[in-house]
């Protein structure tokens, strides 16, 4: 099989993802910024299926796309938006920022530069999961190696949607 | 909440403090000009969310000013101008006026004259009823009653046209009895009529007495007691349907009531359900009045002695009717003159539409229509072929195109013969060309962009919902080879891009920039992410049918770790190895699964009993309300692409994808033979209809071109018939033809609704979602894993 991660493709997806990201910063109508943020995510799902993990890919579409972006754009499409774009977008912490993008920054080429090495003195070859069995693996591990930890989230998400119904409705 | 009279059970007035999470109000405009409001009323709505906060009604907007204009004409002048009042009821009104003219004259109208005045009225009331009927159905969502109910108050307006020549402003009296006498038959036709139309009521109770949805939304609607009713002066069957038996024509019998036989119905709870069934129990006794009168109708004048000038002596009359929305009344004030000196009207649904404008409690009451507005709350793919998937593009985008336009020709055409009529018929034979025509309309069309409009957002929605319609269908599986291409994750990338036209409606609806598209847009996004959990639990179900072999475990017997799949094309084929389609695998927990899949696909895709985004009796039409031309056709593209997408879902995961049906039972190669013959019998059938039907064209010069273009229409069905017998072409169609056949079923199954259940309220819908699919959804998942391992 041909691998399809060819390079136009990842540079055009990772072109898309930070054309929405900063877009999503920059926009000051925010139902523009979501739409933004949703392009990015979609984007990343792209990125996902060349790095042959389609069931991530599916989720991040399913998740994060389709479901919690459309609950973000349900609240923001309720606020009044002639308000919010009168108002000041940034809160003038330039330095802050900066630093932060630059240490983060340096972090990603440090990790690259060492793994390129490593991978060049050990001659190991890259992992390379195929395709076909990639959703299998994640299902063997989540509910096979790791199921007390997956129940131990999956608990928590449930207290956190009891607890938002709680505090969100007065009277049940 | 304030006045315990008001209360709604389930959705109380919104206190202030109650809104969820200090929200903004919303004020929305319904009508003067709205799909739901049928006159010109207005009526400004608060809303919090769907539940209305408060109403504001406007009238005056079919001001007329009838009672001044009757101060400048003569008595027998201004009788016309009654018809018009309420041009539903043209008939009661001239009696009424009528009947109080004469009363101030002290005339009596000869018996005769009551006779036919009892008749026609009552015809008139069973008109109105009629129409109240299928409009009222038709805003909660129902169309099909509409149809029935005019087609069969045709036959009453046949009646009036041919007793007085009019059919709606039916000015059939005269002060003093009536103009005209009965024509010849007059008494056969009624009587006719009403053995017609007996059944037909039952045939009305039928479709919505005991139709769940219809009994949702009309019962503990708009309750209002007998006591408030007597306060607010409101009458007629609102006032008889909270129990209160007041009927004039029982109180203060006029024309010749007394001299018949019948009930006063009422009902209890004063809802809009018992608003509906005193009605339909009016209905029956109108008619049961209609045939004690129509045997006996004496012999003798029609007209009393009344003079060529009417001059009433001084003084003053009130005399009031029972007309069919209730008490109608006249008071005339004669100085002695020929015109009246004052003459008031007190019209039954002015004064019902002021007892809901001062219960506060949104929707007009006038004519009681609106029950409750928005109160309510291995492939070319894989193989890497670049080329054949390509053609294979290619191929499914033209199939699709061909059967989206195959589906609204059939839609309308099917619907309309649901409701008694003939759908299109001019463009084409049999109407065969109007969706071509339809598409030229549409391409040619003004293409408006609203002012206030987020242009881009605006642009990309429809584009967006297209593109995410036509891409789920990469990897619907036609046959075991028939795909564009075939993924590991084949039910989650469906699922998923198919949730992403939320985005889409829910970016036209907010880029509008008008209250009636962002309403649809929250309803559509709060729909789809409500109904796609228990949509999820249903698929995860049939995936986990999968892996289950009846070996245990993982089907340990195979020694694999994990045989489930999530790719569209190995559940099919699971579904072989099994010997069973998951549908009744497990019985009854596959189909189970499968009938939440079933209705949560309905929600998903908009269509009614679901369609609220788009509920055009009130937010006239949702999310697309601000499209026009190309933009909103591209909307119904992608409507009815999902509904196709969709629908593969569900004959792959449930019903077998491409198998043909009993592939284990039936086999050996004459059974094979015999399978394989069906797509081609079924386009000559196909072929064979079309050709009857050329036939039966009528053989008139006019109709020689469309003659000629359905026979060729039938040879075109017949090549390709001829076409599917060759072997080498009947052996690669089969899949295609077994897949698109099971698809074709539940397109037909997406009509068959429209044409029977009316709409959900909104809070209905969520708890259908929430309430009962998403438990039963979680124990059909558990069942299946317990009876899998233990199995």
């Amino acid at each position: 099989m041909t691998p399809v991660a060819t390079p136009f493709f990842f540079y055009l997806l990772s072109g898309l993802a930070l054309l929405g990201g900063i877009l999503v910063i920059t926009r000051k109508n925010a139902v523009h910024s979501a739409l933004a943020l949703i392009l990015t995510l979609l984007a990343l799902a792209g990125l996902y299926l060349m790095l042959y993990a389609p069931f991530v890919a599916g989720v991040q579409i399913i998740l994060y796309a389709g479901g919690i972006m459309v609950l973000f754009l349900f609240v923001i499409m309720l606020v009044s938006i002639e308000k919010s774009q009168r108002e000041d977008q940034f809160n003038k912490q330039w330095i802050g920022g900066l630093v932060g993008a630059v240490a983060l920054g340096a972090l990603f080429v440090r990790v690259f530069v060492r793994s390129k090495a490593l991978h060049d003195l050990t001659g190991m070859p890259m992992a390379q999961l195929p395709e076909q069995s990639n959703t299998q693996e994640i299902a063997v591990y989540l509910y096979g190696n790791y199921m007390l930890a997956f129940e131990i989230a999956s608990l928590l998400l449930l207290v956190a949607i009891i607890g938002a119904v709680v505090m969100a409705k007065k009277r049940i | 909440m304030s006045d315990p009279s008001t209360n709604i059970s389930h959705l109380e007035l919104g206190d202030r403090n109650e809104t969820f999470l200090d929200s903004n109000e919303l004020v929305i405009n319904m009508g003067p000009q709205h799909p739901a409001t049928h006159g010109v009323l207005r009526v400004i709505l608060k809303l919090d969310g769907e539940k209305v906060l408060g109403t504001e009604c406007v009238i005056g907007y079919l001001h007329r000013g009838v009672e001044k204009i009757a101060e400048n004409r003569t008595y027998a002048m201004f009788n016309p101008y009654v018809d018009r009042m309420d041009y539903v009821a043209a008939v009661s009104n001239g009696l009424g006026y009528c009947e109080a003219v004469e009363k101030l004259l002290n005339v009596q109208a000869p018996p005769r004259a009551n006779y036919i005045r009892v008749i026609l009225t009552e015809l008139n009331r069973l008109a109105s009823h009629m129409l109240w009927l299928g409009t009222h159905a038709l805003d909660i969502g129902a169309i099909t009653p509409l149809f029935y109910t005019f087609r069969d108050r045709e036959e009453i307006l046949k009646i009036f046209e041919k007793y007085c020549g009019a059919r709606l402003t039916t000015h059939a009296f005269r002060i003093g009895g009536c103009l005209y006498e009965t024509y010849d038959g007059f008494e056969k036709d009624v009587t006719n009529f009403l053995d017609f139309v007996t059944p037909k009521i039952d045939e009305y109770e039928e479709l919505l007495t005991t139709n769940r949805i219809w009994v949702e939304r009309t019962k503990n609607v708009g309750k209002i007691s007998g006591k408030e009713c007597i306060a607010l002066g409101v009458t007629g069957p609102v006032l008889r349907a909270s129990g209160v038996r007041w009927d004039v024509r029982k109180a203060q019998p006029y024309a010749a009531y007394s001299d018949f036989d019948f009930e006063i119905p009422i009902g209890q709870n004063g809802d809009t359900y018992d608003r509906y069934l005193v009605r339909m129990a009016e209905m029956r006794q109108s008619l049961h009045i209609i045939r004690q009168a129509v045997g006996k109708i004496p012999e003798g004048p029609i007209m009393a002695k009344v003079p060529k000038v009417i001059k009433p002596p001084v003084g003053e009359i009130y005399h009031s009717i029972e007309a069919p929305k209730g008490e109608l009344g006249y008071f005339i004030v004669s100085d002695g003159s020929t015109q009246p000196y004052r003459l008031r009207v007190r019209p039954p649904s002015f004064v019902n539409l002021h007892a809901r404008h001062r219960s506060r409690r949104g929707g007009p009451l006038m004519l009681d229509y609106v029950t409750s507005y928005l109160r309510s709350n291995t492939t070319p793919g894989q193989a890497g072929n670049l080329l054949w998937a390509f053609i294979y593009i290619i191929l499914i985008f033209l199939g699709l195109s061909v059967a989206v336009i195959a589906m609204n020709w059939l839609e309308r055409k099917i619907l309309a013969h649901m409701q008694v009529r003939l759908g299109p018929m001019r463009v084409g034979p049999h109407g065969l060309l109007q969706p071509i025509a339809d598409a030229i309309k549409l391409l040619i069309k003004e293409d408006i962009m609203p002012a206030e409009a987020d242009k881009s957002v605006f642009w990309i929605a429809p584009v967006l919902i297209v593109i995410t319609a036509f891409t789920t269908f990469i990897v619907v599986p036609f046959g075991p080879t028939h795909a564009v291409t075939d993924m590991n994750i084949g039910v989650l990338f469906m699922l998923g891009v198919s949730s992403l036209s939320v985005l889409g409606v829910v970016m036209a609806g907010w880029a509008s920039n008008s209250h009636y598209p962002l309403i649809g847009a929250l309803r559509s996004s709060a729909q789809m992410v409500s109904y796609e959990i228990a949509m999820g639990l249903a698929v995860v179900a049939a995936v986990l049918m999968t892996s289950l072999h009846g070996n245990g475990l993982y089907g340990v017997a195979h020694g694999a770790v994990g045989d489930g799949t999530l790719s569209m094309i190995d559940i099919v084929k699971a579904q072989q190895d099994q010997h069973a389609w998951f549908i009744f695998k497990f019985f009854p927990l596959g189909l189970i699964a499968f009938f939440i899949f079933a209705v949560a696909m309905i929600a998903e895709t908009n269509r009614a009993p679901f369609d609220l985004p788009e509920a055009e009796s009130e937010l006239t039409a949702g999310f697309h309300t601000e499209y026009s031309g190309f933009r909103w056709s591209l909307f119904f593209l992608a409507e009815y692409s999902a509904m196709i997408a969709v629908s593969s879902i569900a004959v792959t995961l449930w019903l077998g994808g491409w198998l043909r049906p009993f592939p284990t039972w039936l086999t050996g190669e004459t059974w094979d033979l015999v399978f394989s013959l069906f797509p081609a019998a079924t386009f000559l059938l196909l072929a064979l209809i079309a050709l009857v039907g050329t036939l039966r064209m009528p053989k008139h010069p006019y109709f020689r071109v469309q003659t000629l273009g359905l026979a060729g229409f039938a040879a075109v069905l017949a090549l390709i018939g001829i076409l599917l017998l060759l072997p080498p072409v009947r052996d690669r169609i089969q899949d295609i033809y077994w897949f698109s056949l099971k698809v074709a079923g539940f397109m037909y199954l997406y009509i068959w609704y429209r044409g029977t259940f009316p709409r959900y309220r909104f809070d209905q819908l969520m708890r259908v979602g929430w309430k009962v699919l998403l438990p039963v959804g979680l124990g059909v998942l558990i069942l299946t894993a317990i009876v899998g391992v233990l199995l």
